[in-house]
């Protein structure tokens, strides 16, 4: 549905489409204990009445994850589907540059990635040890479709708030004693290397408001 | 200059239709009949003759949604299903809008506009979403026509739509008790009874109420079979509609289409008497506020920034 993190990407030499088309689909459980953080300021009139919570009996699917990466090679297989390479396939034999830290530093290949994501270096997020996996800060390895736990240790407030159903959005009940839930991963909205949300044309142009002139008179 | 109803005026206005009322429906019936007739000629006999939908039995309302499928059927060619779903008990809804996420890509108008079953001619929609000026919360200053890629750098969007008010000066002006609040907090019209006189549009402060200028034009394939007898059902010629947070999906446990639509997550909805949904959580961690305020309409309709 939402794939709007291949658009920040120009990739030179190399077709993309149908590596990131793909969603991986994790089932996650539906409800996660209620962070307190004491903040105030909501009316105090809202709630009066306090009800206790439904039991959740439907889950919630999160699409949109990474899967298992490849770069794809240019070639298709016999059902039309294009052959990827390994990550490891070259970088087994490369010694990992610590350093790379934009998308401007590679020359021999990857050339055209474009970071916009803080200063960091490559290996902050990548795995130096294995390309095909993931690194958080801790140093522990983790797969391309856990991703998101690698945002969560750098985006503490959005990731709580996500988790809340507050940031990301989603589709389906927002009753789950009654049917369940789907919400998008981060990187289905964020490009992991250019992760600010893309600009776009509005829809649906209003064509049922009065004419200028008319407005001024009635605010 | 358009006046709007003062809110201390509300008292005296609801005396007047206290007294309204005891004319007795006949009389009432008499008093607008003309207005009715203007506002559709097609109104049949048993459309004209119907009650109030509070005070139609189970088996009356079964009776008139079954006619109403058979003029949709008649007129549009659509085969419908008009439901009546009662709020749930412990169920007060709510709604809230991240401001720093929303970019003003208008996806909730159309979704509305679709699900809705609004005449496609006049584009009709229940949310204008406001492009304003950052640090301004100036209603009256946003545009709603803007057409140019968003978000641009020195502006926000507010998207506006029925705050379903816990004091609602649209349903206190209402001569005819044609709208009112319900027990789940949304504010509903009745458009069998509506009679088209407007003053709730007057009186809404956020501009959320629309007149069905004309009779709705669909096409077929395009109609929304899903429909609720308070909400989205086709609305007749000549009377005032608004949105309903879509009560034939939300107290079927769903969401509202505008959620659904929304592609950057800046909406979320639940039940406020619930401590551990997601709307809950909103207030009780983010600074939200509501709009004018002032007025002391007590919108069940939040907003806030992310900071
Ligand atoms: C066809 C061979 C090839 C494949 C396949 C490949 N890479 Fe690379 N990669 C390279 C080369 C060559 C460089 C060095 C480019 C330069 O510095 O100019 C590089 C550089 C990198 C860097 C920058 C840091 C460093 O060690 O130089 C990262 C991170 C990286 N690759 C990750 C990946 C990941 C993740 C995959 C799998 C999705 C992948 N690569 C697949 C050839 C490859
Ligand atoms: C903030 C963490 C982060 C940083 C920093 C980062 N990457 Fe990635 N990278 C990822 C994630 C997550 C994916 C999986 C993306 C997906 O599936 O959408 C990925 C995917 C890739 C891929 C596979 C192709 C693709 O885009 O899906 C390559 C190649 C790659 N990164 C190279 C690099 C290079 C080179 C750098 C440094 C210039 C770098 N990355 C910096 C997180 C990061
Ligand atoms: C190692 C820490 C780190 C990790 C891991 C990380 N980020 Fe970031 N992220 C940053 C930094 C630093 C910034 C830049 C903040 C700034 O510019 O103010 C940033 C900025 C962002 C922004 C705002 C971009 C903008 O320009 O508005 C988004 C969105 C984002 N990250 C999403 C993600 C997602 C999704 C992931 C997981 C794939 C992720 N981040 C993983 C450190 C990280
Ligand atoms: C449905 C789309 C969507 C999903 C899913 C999503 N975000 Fe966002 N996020 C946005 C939008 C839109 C913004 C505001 C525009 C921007 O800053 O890019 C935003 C903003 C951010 C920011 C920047 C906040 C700031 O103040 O600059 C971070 C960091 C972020 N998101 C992280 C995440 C993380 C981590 C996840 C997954 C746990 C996630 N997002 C999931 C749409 C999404």
């Amino acid at each position: 549905m939402l794939h709007r993190r291949s658009a920040a990407i120009f990739w030179g030499v190399l077709v993309l489409a149908g590596f990131l088309g793909v969603a991986a689909v994790l089932a996650v459980s539906a409800t996660t204990g209620v962070v307190r953080t004491g903040g105030q300021g909501g009316p105090a009139d809202v709630a009066a009445e306090v009800v206790p919570s439904p039991t959740p009996r439907f889950s919630t699917t999160i699409v949109g994850a990474s899967e298992a990466p490849g770069i794809p090679t240019g070639e298709v297989d016999v059902l039309g589907k294009p052959v990827l390479a390994n990550c490891t396939t070259c970088h087994a034999t490369r010694e990992a540059n610590l350093t790379t830290r934009e998308g401007r530093q590679l020359q021999e290949f990857h050339q055209g990635l474009t970071t916009t994501h803080g200063e960091q270096q490559c290996v902050a997020c990548h795995n130096p040890g294995d390309y095909s996996q993931l690194r958080l800060a801790s140093g522990e390895a983790i797969e391309f479709t856990d991703s998101l736990r690698l945002c969560r240790q750098c985006h503490g407030p959005q990731y709580r708030d996500y988790e809340q159903g507050a940031h990301g959005g989603m589709t389906g009940y927002w009753d789950l004693s009654r049917g369940p839930r789907t919400r998008n991963h981060c990187l289905a909205c964020h490009d992991a290397h250019a992760p600010q949300y893309q600009s776009v044309m509005p829809v649906f142009r209003p064509r049922d408001l009065p004419p200028r002139s008319h407005r001024e008179d009635h605010p | 200059m358009l006046q709007l109803p003062i809110l201390g005026q509300v008292d005296r206005r609801t005396a007047l239709k206290a007294a309204g009322a005891m004319l007795g429906a006949a009389a009432f019936a008499k008093a607008v009949a003309p207005i009715v007739e203007w506002a559709s000629q097609e109104t049949s006999a048993d459309e004209f003759l119907q009650k109030h939908f509070k005070q139609l039995s189970g088996d009356e309302l079964a009776q008139v949604i079954r006619r109403l499928e058979a003029e949709t059927q008649e007129e549009y060619g659509a085969e419908v299903t008009i439901s009546d779903v009662r709020p749930q008990p412990g169920v007060k809804f709510g709604y809230a809008l991240n401001l720093s996420i929303c970019i003003g890509c208008r996806k909730c108008a159309e979704a509305c506009h679709q699900e809705n079953n609004h005449d496609r001619a006049s584009g009709n929609s229940y949310i204008r979403v406001l492009e304003m000026d950052q640090g301004s919360l100036d209603l009256e200053s946003g545009t709603a026509d803007y057409d140019h890629p968003v978000p641009q750098p020195d502006k926000f969007y507010m998207p506006v739509q029925c705050q379903q008010c816990d004091r609602p000066p649209c349903v206190n002006v209402c001569p005819v008790e044609a709208t009112w609040k319900e027990d789940d907090g949304l504010v509903v019209v009745d458009y069998n009874w509506c009679i088209g006189c407007r003053y709730c549009e007057a009186a809404c402060p956020y501009h959320a109420r629309r007149f069905n200028w004309t009779k709705p034009e669909v096409p077929t394939a395009e109609i929304n079979p899903n429909q609720g007898y308070l909400s989205n059902r086709i609305r007749p010629q000549g009377v005032v509609e608004k949105c309903t947070f879509c009560l034939h999906r939300t107290r079927a446990g769903r969401l509202p289409a505008c959620l659904e639509a929304c592609p950057t997550g800046a909406r979320v909805f639940g039940n406020l008497l619930d401590p551990n949904s997601e709307i809950s959580y909103v207030l009780r961690t983010k600074r939200v506020f509501v709009l004018k305020e002032e007025l002391g309409t007590r919108p069940q309709f939040f907003y806030f920034f992310d900071t």
